[in-house]
Formats: structure tokens, C-alpha cells, sequence
């Protein structure tokens, strides 16, 4: 209940902000006022300060006000959900390839396996994983096939800790991953990499995702 | 006073933090009640509310009604990008302006019905002075409004997203037609990622439709 109320006045203020009812340096309806206005209690509002100042919308001056910041012009968020798209564009998978060998220095075993996602009877995605840790390896292949990456993850690492990095690019797909997509010779394949490093910046994981983009775009959406 | 007051909301937010990164607190970790956090910091209920309520939006921890606060799993499957930073800084080139008849594709991407022109502008991006893309850009055409040059200069993604709403890019990739292959001079078919961005209003009217076309080895988009 008192989470919807102050998600509603957080959004109302950035809604007012980004279609720039309220501009930068405007001083925001006190908190007096805003309890007239949304009918809320003085807890709510407080945390609704709180949390647009924490996010960088306003600026809160104690005693005097709170203040829409001015804007920093490099911000231009997009997110993108590997997990939806995959659920979007596909509605099977199969395991190709699964293989133990020889990780990095901290974590010597690494743990590889491929997946090939399908809508119907069509190859849309092929997936290159890794997890790299230190333990014996106590996971089967048929453990892998009904468990989520990250959920393998999660056996060896703190998930909080990792770092994640990802690249999108365009390339000319590999020769074996377009015999997999069913692409021709020197087709364009999307690919997408993603790398997780631990907190002393050792790689613990990495997937490699090719998607077919006859058949499978990215959405990314604004924040 | 308030000072004092916001730095031990702050404090407790990132003692909780640093915690569950160094794992002493692990997902699904029952997170210390109210009550407890309110006398370890010797602060008011009030304040601790306040700091977990910022941990709640942040995504680090969810409530339980009736149970109490635990730590959640975070969500490695989603990435933030941008396509702007100090190091990857893209300039645009004008190549030109038209106010034109739009074709069937354009009618049907900008959900455009009638034959009205619409204005296209097609500009060059570069990158240290290297042309790495095209873009190709339609917006309604509004005979009475002046269009100023001084906007097309500067139109692109990172402009156009300040102030309008829902923005979707759609992220593929492509192989240069002959069209594009000639403005980029590259050889047809080579790898092309392409951006489409349709530009709504409040209304969820569509108010600008952009392509970018950028040569596949010579840009990338990193997020974190």
C-alpha cells in the first residue's frame, strides 16, 4: 500500500521533470503543499524526496527546499534483458556441447557448454557459456540443461560482487555458429558479449550470444 | 540537525550494501528488523525507514509483508548502456534537409496516414573525424514552424531523448544494401548494426522515426 503511494508521487515528479513542467534550478511544491496535493502522509512524501534525490532528480537543500538538479547530458540509459528477448523470440532449447577444462590462474576449472535457442523448428540464437571456478565440478550435464546460468553461478560466486560488462556488435557470422543458425556464408549475425569479473576483477564467467536477425532484434528500452 | 540526520540514513544505506557485497549478507538473508537497526545506530524508526525504502528501489532488498526486509538476487540479465560518454562522443554531419512525400515504409513506421510531406534529414556520424554511420531521420513537417538549421546539427539519439517519452531502440544486425554500402562506402554486405529508434510523444503519438547505420567493425555498444 505505502510502497504504491510513494511510487506514484516519484513518478508523477519525474514525469513533470522529464516533459519539463518542472525545469532545472525549480524549487519543488514544499512538503506542506505536496501533502495537500497527493493526500498522502509526511512519511511517504520524506521518502519520496529521498528517493528522486538519491536517483539525481532534485537536490535537497535542509531547511530550505528541494530542487530539480540540472541534467548531465551523458546520460542516456537503455536496458537490455537477455532473459526476455530470449523468452520473446524463442520457445525452445537444446544443449549442443558441454566440457570441463582448464580455467584461469584463481579459478583453474571452467566449466563450457552451448545452447541453441529455436522458435518452432528455427535456430534464432546460439549461446557460448562459461563458469570458472575452483571447486571439484559437482554438476552434471543433466543438472546444466535444467538450471539457469545464473543459478549455476550462484553456486561458486556472491552474484552481488560481480562486475558485468557487455558489447553489442554487428560481425560476419563465424562458419561453424552459421551451419548452427542456418545463416549463409558471410551473413551479418548480431553478437552480444557478456563478461562477469569478481570484486579482484577476475573473470568468473562469460556468455557469447549470436542472434539471427531475420529473426531476432534487441530491444533495448529508456529507462 | 538535518545534516546529521540525512548522513546516518546514508550510512546505514551503504553499511547494508557493503554487506551483501561481501556476501555476509546473502540472498534471501533476512535483513535486520526496524527495531534493531533503529538502536544499533541509536537513530529513529523514521530514518531507518527511509534508508530501506532507498534500498527497496535500488533493488538490493524486498519486503515480506507481515515477515520483514530480505536481501533479493540482483538481475544480471539486464545491462545499462549509453550511447554517450566523454570517450564515445559520436558527432553528426549534415548531409541534407528535405521536406519530401514519404514512402509506403516510412508511412507505415511513423504511423503516418495522409500523403503530407514529412521532413528527412540524413546526416553522416563520425567519430575522431571518421565517418562510422548514417542516419536517416523523419519528422512530421509543420509548414507554419520554421525549421532551424541550428536543430539539425545537433539532432540524434542524445538530443531527441530529453525531452519526449517512450523510447524503444531496436538493436539488429544487417548487411549493407547497395544503397548503403555506397553512402559508406564499404562493400555490399558487410556487417551493419542498425538502431531504430521511434520517438513518442505523451500521447503515444509517433513524432520522429530514426535509423543509424553503423559499420559493423567500427562501433560498438558497451554497457554495464
Amino acid at each position: 500500500m505505502d510502497t504504491k503511494l510513494y511510487t506514484n508521487l516519484v513518478n508523477d515528479i519525474k514525469n513533470k521533470i522529464i516533459s519539463g513542467e518542472l525545469s532545472p534550478g525549480d524549487r519543488l511544491p514544499s512538503e506542506n503543499e505536496l501533502l495537500d496535493i497527493y493526500n498522502i502522509s509526511k512519511t511517504t512524501i520524506s521518502k519520496s524526496m529521498q528517493i528522486l534525490a538519491n536517483e539525481g532528480y532534485i537536490v535537497t537543500v535542509p531547511r530550505v527546499g528541494n530542487f530539480v538538479s540540472k541534467p548531465t547530458v551523458s546520460k542516456y540509459l537503455f536496458r537490455y534483458n537477455e532473459n526476455e528477448i530470449l523468452k520473446r523470440i524463442s520457445n525452445k532449447t537444446s544443449i549442443c556441447n558441454f566440457e570441463i577444462s582448464k580455467g584461469n590462474e584463481k579459478y583453474i576449472i571452467a566449466m563450457e557448454y552451448t545452447n541453441l535457442y529455436c522458435k518452432d523448428s528455427m535456430p534464432v540464437c546460439y549461446i557460448e557459456s562459461a563458469v570458472y571456478h575452483q571447486e571439484g565440478n559437482d554438476l552434471s550435464e543433466e543438472d546444466i540443461i535444467s538450471m539457469e546460468y545464473f543459478d549455476m553461478v550462484k553456486r561458486y560466486h556472491n552474484l552481488h560482487a560481480l562486475k558485468k560488462k557487455i558489447s553489442i556488435e554487428a560481425v560476419i557470422c563465424p562458419q561453424k555458429i552459421c551451419e548452427l543458425l542456418k545463416l549463409r556464408i558471410n551473413d551479418s549475425v548480431l553478437k552480444v558479449t557478456a563478461q562477469y569479473h569478481d570484486s579482484e576483477n577476475i573473470l568468473v564467467g562469460s556468455r557469447t550470444a549470436y542472434y539471427n536477425s531475420n529473426y531476432a532484434d534487441i530491444l533495448a528500452e529508456e529507462q | 540537525m538535518a545534516i546529521n540526520k540525512l548522513s546516518i540514513y546514508h550510512i546505514i544505506v551503504e553499511d547494508i550494501k557493503t554487506k551483501i557485497l561481501k556476501g555476509e549478507l546473502k540472498s534471501g538473508d533476512m535483513v535486520p528488523s526496524e527495531n534493531q537497526l533503529s538502536r544499533e545506530y541509536d537513530t529513529s524508526r523514521v530514518t531507518v525507514r527511509k534508508a530501506l525504502s532507498v534500498l527497496i528501489n535500488e533493488g538490493y532488498i524486498f519486503t515480506v509483508q507481515g515477515k520483514g526486509n530480505f536481501v533479493s538476487d540482483p538481475n544480471l540479465y539486464e545491462y545499462e548502456f549509453q550511447f554517450k560518454n566523454e570517450e564515445h562522443s559520436l558527432d553528426t554531419k549534415l548531409i541534407s534537409v528535405e521536406i519530401v512525400k514519404p514512402t509506403t515504409d516510412i508511412r507505415i513506421h511513423m504511423q503516418h496516414h495522409s500523403n503530407d510531406k514529412i521532413v528527412e534529414i540524413k546526416s553522416y556520424l563520425t567519430y575522431d573525424g571518421d565517418i562510422i554511420g548514417y542516419a536517416l531521420k523523419y519528422m512530421p513537417y509543420r509548414p507554419k514552424e520554421p525549421i532551424l538549421e541550428k536543430e539539425f546539427h545537433y539532432i540524434n539519439l542524445e538530443e531527441t531523448a530529453d525531452n519526449n517519452f517512450g523510447e524503444t531502440v531496436k538493436i539488429k544486425a544487417e548487411s549493407a544494401d547497395e544503397e548503403i554500402s555506397k553512402i559508406l562506402n564499404i562493400i555490399l554486405g558487410y556487417p551493419i548494426l542498425s538502431l531504430e529508434t521511434k520517438i513518442e510523444n505523451e500521447n503515444n503519438d509517433i513524432i520522429g522515426y530514426e535509423k543509424i547505420y553503423l559499420i559493423g567493425d567500427r562501433y560498438q555498444i558497451i554497457g554495464e
